[in-house]
C-alpha cells in the first residue's frame, strides 16, 4: 500500500536539495561574487517554492500521503529517505519555502546567504520527511542553523538570544528523542511514519503512552511556544537578522504546530485526549499573557513576538476543541490559522525587521510604537489591517464549533483571546496614526524611503494572493482534518 | 603457529619498538616517521587478517582470545596510537626515542587488555599501558609534569591494589583466573561475590576514568604533550573500555543483576558531572578530558543495556558505536588544537582568518564531540537510547526510562560545550588583530581531517557504520 505513496517522480527531492546544493555552490563560489552568489541562493530558494506550488496542483486532497521518494538509507533499522506530502504537511511546506526565500533574499553576506539556504533545507525536510530518524535530524539540525543565523548576523543581545534559543530548542529536541525512538520500537521497528499513522503505535502499559506523548507534547510546546518557554521568540526576534526570523516562524513555530498535530494528534489521539482541556487552558492562558505583554513592548518587533505567540495559543486552544461532532471542522479551522498567522506573521516580522534593520536612525524609529513618520503610517496601516483580516477571520470562525459543542469555557477563552488581538492590532494602529508625527526630516534623519514604501506594499500584494489562494483552496486541509478527527472517539 | 597468527600485530608492535630504539642510535630523523608507518603497517595487517578471516582464536593456553569484539578494540587501539604517533611527528621534543618507544609500550598493553581473556593478562597489560603512561605524561612539557606523573601513579597504585585484592577473592571464589571458567564457576551471587566485584569494579572504574574516580584525568590530559594526551583520551581509554566490557559480559554475564545497579550509578554520576564540568573549562584540554568521562557515562549506559540478554546486541553495538564515534571526535580535536596551536578557546579566534580548511575540520569534529547531525555520532547517540529502551521494554524496569532522557539532556549539555568551539573560530568576542602564524605541520592536519571526513562519512552511512559493529559483536 506505501507503494502507491512513493511513486519516486523525485519532485519533492528536488525541492528539498535545491537550496541545500545551492549553499554548497555559494560556498564553493567563495566571497568575492557575492552579487552571483546571491542570485544562485534566490534563485535557487524560489525555484524549491516554486516545484512545491506545481506539487500541489498535481495534488489529490481525497489521496492523503502521496507525490513521495523513498531511497534506501538505513534498512537495518527499517529507515529509508522517504519524503511525501498531504493536506498537512503540503501547505506547511509551500509556506516554508516562501518564507524561506524570504529570508534568503534578506542574506546580504556570504556565510549569511549559505546558512540561510541550509536552514530553509531543515525546514523543508521537516515537513516533507516521512521517516522518524529523518525527521529527527531535521528537528536537531533546523536550531543548530539558526542559531549560527542569530549570533553570526544578530544584533543587540544576539548571544544571549541564540544561547536561550539553542538550549530551549535542543531540550524539546531531546526529549522529543526520546519519545520517537520509543515510538519506532513499540512499532516494530518501523521508521516509516506513513505505516505508524496507520497502525497507531501504542504501549502495552499506559503510563509509557502517556509519558511518550508528553515528550511529543513538551518539544511542541518550546517551538510554538507557549507559555512560559516564550522568551526565547521575544529574545529572537529583537535579535535575529532578516534572513532568520522568516525561518523561526515558518519553520521552528509553523514546526512545534506540525509536531503537535502529526505526532501527538496523529499517533495517539485517544491517549491525548485527557490532556485536551489542560492545553487548550494552557493555550489561552498564554493568549491572554501575550496580549497583555504586547501592550507594554517598546519595539514593533517585541511586539510582533508576543502577538504571535498569542495568536499560537490561541490556535492551540481551537485544536482542543475536540472531540465533538465538529472535530474535523474544528482541526480544519485551527490549521488555516496556524497557516495564516505563519505567512502573515513571518512576513510582517521580515518587513519589520528589514526596515529596521538595514535603512538607518529614520526607520528605526518606525519599530517604537509612539512615534512614526508619514510614510511609515501609511505602511504600518495597511500591514496592520492586513494582518487583522487575514489572522482574524480564521480565528473567528473557531468559535462556532466551540459554541456548537457546548465548550463554554473554550468559547469565553477564544472570545477574549480573539478580542485581545482585536485589541492590540487596534491599539497598535491607533499609535500609529495618531502618535506625533514627525515632520519629513529632523535632525538629519530621513523619512522611510518610497522605494521601501513601495516595496513593502509589493511584498504584501505578492504574498496576499497566494496566501489567500492557500486559505481558500483549504480543501486538502480539511481532508487531511477530517482523516485525522476519525481517530478521536467522543 | 596459530599463536603467532593470532598475535601478530602485537609482536610487529615489539619489533617496532625496538626498531624505534635502534634507530635512535643510527637514524634519529627515521623515528618518527619509522613509528607513524610502523603503525599503520600494524593496522594493515590486522585489517588483512580480518578480511581473510584468520584474526580470531585463543593464544597462550586460552589466556587471550581474540574474536571478533576483541578485533574490533584492537583495530581502534591501533589506529588511535598511529593518529597519536602522527601528533608526536608534529611535536618538539628532545628524546624522541623514549616519546615513541614509550607510545609503542603503550599501545602493546592496550592491546593485551583488549584480547585479554585471563586476569594475570589484563592486569599485566594494564599495568604495561599505565607504567608507560607514566612515562610519557613525565617527559610532557609542562612545568607540573612531575606532580601530574605522581598523581597518576598514586592513582594506579591504588586501583591497581584494589582490582588486585578483588581478583584474589574471585580466584578463591572461582579456583582459576581465567574469564571463561569463572564464568561458569560463580553462577550463584553471594555477599563474598558482590563485595569482589565491587572491589574489581572499583579498579577498573579507575581505569575507565568514572565518576568519582576520574579526578586524575583531567590533569594527566593537560600536563602531557598532546600526543599523549590524545593517547590517553583517544586509544588508552579504549583499551580499559574494552577491558571493563570483556570482565562484565565474559566473568559476571549470569550475574548482570549484581552489577548493573552499581554500572548504573557509576553511569549516571559520569555523564552528569563529566558534561557539567566539560562546561566549566575554557582549557581546552582539560574540557576534552571531561568529555572523555561523560563519554564513559554513555558507554557504561550501553553495558548496562547490554545486560539483559534481549537488548545485549543493541547495546553491545551502541558501545561500539559510541565509543568510536567519540574516539575519532577527540583525536580530530586533539590533532586541530595542536595544528592551530591553542590551548584555550580564545586562542582560535580567528582562526577561520588564518587557517579556513582548519577551521572547518576543526568545526566538524566539535560536532561530532556533540553528537549533532552531520556526524556518525549523532547515530550513535540514537542507537544508544533506542539500546536503553530495548533495555526498558525487555527488562519491565520503567524506571530505568528516566535513564534515556538524562542521556539525551545530558547531550544537550555536552552540544553547547563542544559548539563553544566553532563559536570561539567563526565569532570572535574581541577585536584584538589576528596574529598571522606558521603552516601546520601535515601529520596533524592529516589526522585532522581524516577524523572530520570519518566523522561526516559515517553520518551519512550509518549502515556501513552499523554494519561495522555488528560484525563485531558476534563473539568476544
Amino acid at each position: 500500500m506505501l507503494d502507491s505513496v512513493f511513486p519516486n517522480l523525485h519532485l519533492l527531492t528536488v525541492a528539498l536539495a535545491l537550496p541545500g546544493l545551492a549553499a554548497l555552490l555559494v560556498w564553493a563560489m567563495g566571497e568575492g561574487r557575492l552579487g552571483a552568489s546571491r542570485i544562485v541562493g534566490i534563485g535557487a530558494s524560489a525555484l524549491s517554492g516554486l516545484i512545491l506550488a506545481f506539487a500541489a496542483f498535481r495534488f489529490a486532497p481525497e489521496t492523503g500521503l502521496q507525490l513521495g521518494d523513498r531511497y534506501p538509507f538505513w534498512p537495518e533499522l527499517g529507515t529509508s529517505l522517504a519524503f511525501a506530502v498531504d493536506g498537512l504537511s503540503l501547505p506547511f511546506a509551500i509556506l516554508a519555502a516562501a518564507l524561506g526565500t524570504l529570508g534568503v533574499t534578506a542574506a546580504r553576506r556570504h556565510h549569511e546567504l549559505a546558512f540561510a539556504l541550509l536552514a530553509q533545507t531543515a525546514v523543508l525536510l521537516l515537513f516533507l520527511s516521512q521517516d522518524l530518524f529523518v525527521f529527527l535530524a531535521a528537528f536537531w539540525a533546523l536550531p543548530l542553523l539558526l542559531y549560527v543565523l542569530l549570533n553570526g548576523w544578530g544584533r543587540g543581545r544576539s548571544e544571549y538570544a541564540a544561547t536561550k534559543f539553542l538550549v530551549v530548542m535542543l531540550t524539546g529536541a531531546a526529549l522529543l528523542t526520546v519519545s520517537m525512538l520509543a515510538i519506532h520500537l513499540v512499532g516494530n521497528s518501523n521508521g516509516s511514519m506513513a505505516a505508524l499513522w496507520i497502525t497507531k503505535p501504542g504501549f502495552p502499559l499506559d503510563f509509557l503512552n502517556h509519558a511518550v506523548l508528553i515528550g511529543i507534547l513538551i518539544a511542541a510546546w518550546v517551538a510554538v511556544p507557549l507559555f512560559p518557554f516564550h522568551t526565547w521568540l521575544t529574545d529572537a526576534f529583537d535579535s535575529a537578522p532578516p534572513s532568520a526570523i522568516p525561518l523561526i516562524v515558518g519553520g521552528v513555530q509553523a514546526g512545534g504546530a506540525y509536531a503537535f498535530v502529526r505526532l501527538a494528534m496523529g499517533f495517539f489521539p485517544s491517549y491525548l485526549q485527557p490532556w485536551l482541556p489542560w492545553i487548550a487552558a494552557l493555550g489561552i492562558l498564554t493568549a491572554l499573557y501575550a496580549l497583555m505583554a504586547s501592550w507594554g513592548q517598546r519595539t514593533l518587533l517585541r511586539g510582533l513576538a508576543f502577538l504571535s505567540v498569542a495568536v499560537a495559543g490561541t490556535a492551540i486552544a481551537g485544536f482542543c476543541s475536540i472531540p465533538g461532532p465538529e472535530t474535523g471542522d474544528t482541526l480544519e479551522r485551527s490549521l488555516l490559522l496556524i497557516l495564516a498567522a505563519t505567512g502573515t506573521g513571518g512576513l510582517l516580522a521580515w518587513l519589520t525587521s528589514e526596515l529596521t534593520w538595514r535603512s538607518g536612525p529614520a526607520n528605526a524609529l518606525l519599530a517604537r510604537l509612539g512615534f512614526v513618520t508619514p510614510r511609515g503610517a501609511a505602511f504600518w496601516v495597511g500591514i496592520g489591517a492586513f494582518a487583522l483580516i487575514v489572522v482574524m477571520v480564521p480565528a473567528v470562525i473557531l468559535i462556532p464549533p466551540a459554541i456548537s459543542a457546548n465548550r463554554l469555557g473554550l468559547v469565553v477563552g477564544l472570545g477574549l483571546a480573539l478580542l485581545g488581538i482585536l485589541l492590540t492590532g487596534g491599539l497598535a494602529l491607533r499609535r500609529a496614526l495618531v502618535a506625533p508625527v514627525m515632520p519629513a526630516q529632523v535632525d538629519g534623519v530621513e523619512d522611510i524611503s518610497p522605494q521601501a514604501l513601495a516595496f513593502g506594499w509589493g511584498s504584501l500584494l505578492v504574498a496576499a494572493i497566494p496566501l489567500f489562494w492557500l486559505i481558500l483552496g483549504s480543501r486538502a486541509i480539511a481532508v487531511f482534518a477530517s482523516q485525522l478527527s476519525l481517530g478521536f472517539v467522543r | 603457529m596459530d599463536n603467532a597468527i593470532v598475535l601478530l600485530p602485537e609482536l610487529l608492535l615489539v619489533l617496532l619498538g625496538l626498531a624505534v630504539l635502534i634507530a635512535a642510535r643510527f637514524a634519529p630523523r627515521l623515528i618518527a616517521p619509522l613509528s607513524t608507518y610502523g603503525l599503520v603497517a600494524a593496522f594493515g595487517v590486522l585489517l588483512g587478517q580480518a578480511l581473510i578471516g584468520a584474526v580470531g582464536g585463543p593464544a597462550f593456553a586460552n589466556a587471550v582470545q581474540i574474536g571478533p569484539l576483541a578485533g574490533f578494540f584492537r583495530g581502534a587501539i591501533l589506529l588511535a596510537v598511529a593518529a597519536a604517533s602522527a601528533l608526536a611527528w608534529g611535536e618538539a621534543h628532545p628524546s624522541p626515542h623514549l616519546r615513541f618507544g614509550l607510545l609503542i609500550a603503550s599501545a602493546l598493553g592496550a592491546l593485551g587488555m583488549a584480547g585479554a581473556a585471563d586476569w594475570v593478562i589484563l592486569y599485566l597489560s594494564a599495568t604495561v599501558m599505565g607504567t608507560a603512561l607514566l612515562g610519557l605524561v613525565a617527559l610532557g612539557p609542562s612545568r607540573a609534569r612531575q606532580e601530574t606523573m605522581l598523581k597518576l601513579f598514586l592513582v594506579q597504585a591504588v586501583a591497581g591494589a584494589v582490582m588486585l585484592f578483588g581478583l584474589t577473592w574471585l580466584y578463591g571464589l572461582g579456583g582459576s583466573t581465567s574469564y571463561v571458567a569463572l564464568g561458569s564457576a560463580l553462577q550463584t551471587p553471594d555477599s563474598l561475590l558482590t563485595y569482589a566485584l565491587l572491589l574489581v569494579l572499583g579498579g577498573l572504574a579507575f581505569t575507565v576514568a568514572a565518576v568519582p574516580f576520574h579526578a586524575w584525568l583531567p590533569d594527566a590530559t593537560e600536563g602531557s604533550a598532546p600526543s599523549t594526551g590524545a593517547w590517553l583520551l583517544g586509544g588508552a581509554s579504549l583499551a580499559a573500555v574494552a577491558g571493563v566490557t570483556r570482565v562484565l559480559m565474559m566473568v559476571f554475564s549470569t550475574n548482570t543483576g549484581l552489577w548493573a545497579p552499581y554500572v548504573t550509578g557509576l553511569a549516571v554520576l559520569s555523564l552528569l558531572a563529566g558534561s557539567l564540568l566539560a562546561l566549566a573549562q575554557s582549557e581546552l584540554r582539560r574540557m576534552l578530558a571531561f568529555a572523555s568521562v561523560g563519554t564513559t557515562g554513555f558507554g557504561l549506559l550501553s553495558l548496562v543495556a547490554a545486560s539483559h540478554p534481549a537488548s545485549s546486541q543493541d547495546g553491545l553495538m551502541a558501545l561500539l558505536m559510541t565509543v568510536l564515534t567519540a574516539g575519532i571526535a577527540t583525536l580530530g580535536l586533539f590533532a586541530g588544537f595542536g595544528a592551530a596551536g591553542a590551548r584555550t578557546l580564545t586562542d582560535l579566534t580567528g582562526l577561520h582568518r588564518r587557517q579556513p580548511g582548519l577551521a572547518l575540520a576543526l568545526s566538524a569534529c566539535a560536532i561530532a564531540l556533540a553528537a549533532l547531525p552531520l556526524a556518525g555520532a549523532f547515530w550513535a547517540r540514537i542507537s544508544l537510547v533506542r539500546a536503553i529502551l530495548v533495555y526498558v521494554s525487555q527488562s519491565m524496569l520503567f524506571g530505568a526510562l528516566a535513564l534515556a532522557v538524562l542521556v539525551m539532556l545530558t547531550t544537550v549539555v555536552m552540544a553547547y560545550t563542544a559548539l563553544r568551539v566553532p563559536k570561539a573560530i567563526y565569532l570572535p568576542t574581541t577585536d584584538a588583530p589576528i596574529p598571522s602564524d606558521q603552516a601546520p605541520p601535515s601529520p596533524q592536519l592529516a589526522v585532522l581531517w581524516l577524523c572530520a571526513l570519518a566523522s561526516v562519512f559515517f553520518f551519512v552511512a550509518p549502515s556501513l557504520l552499523w554494519s561495522l559493529v555488528g560484525a563485531a559483536t558476534r563473539g568476544f
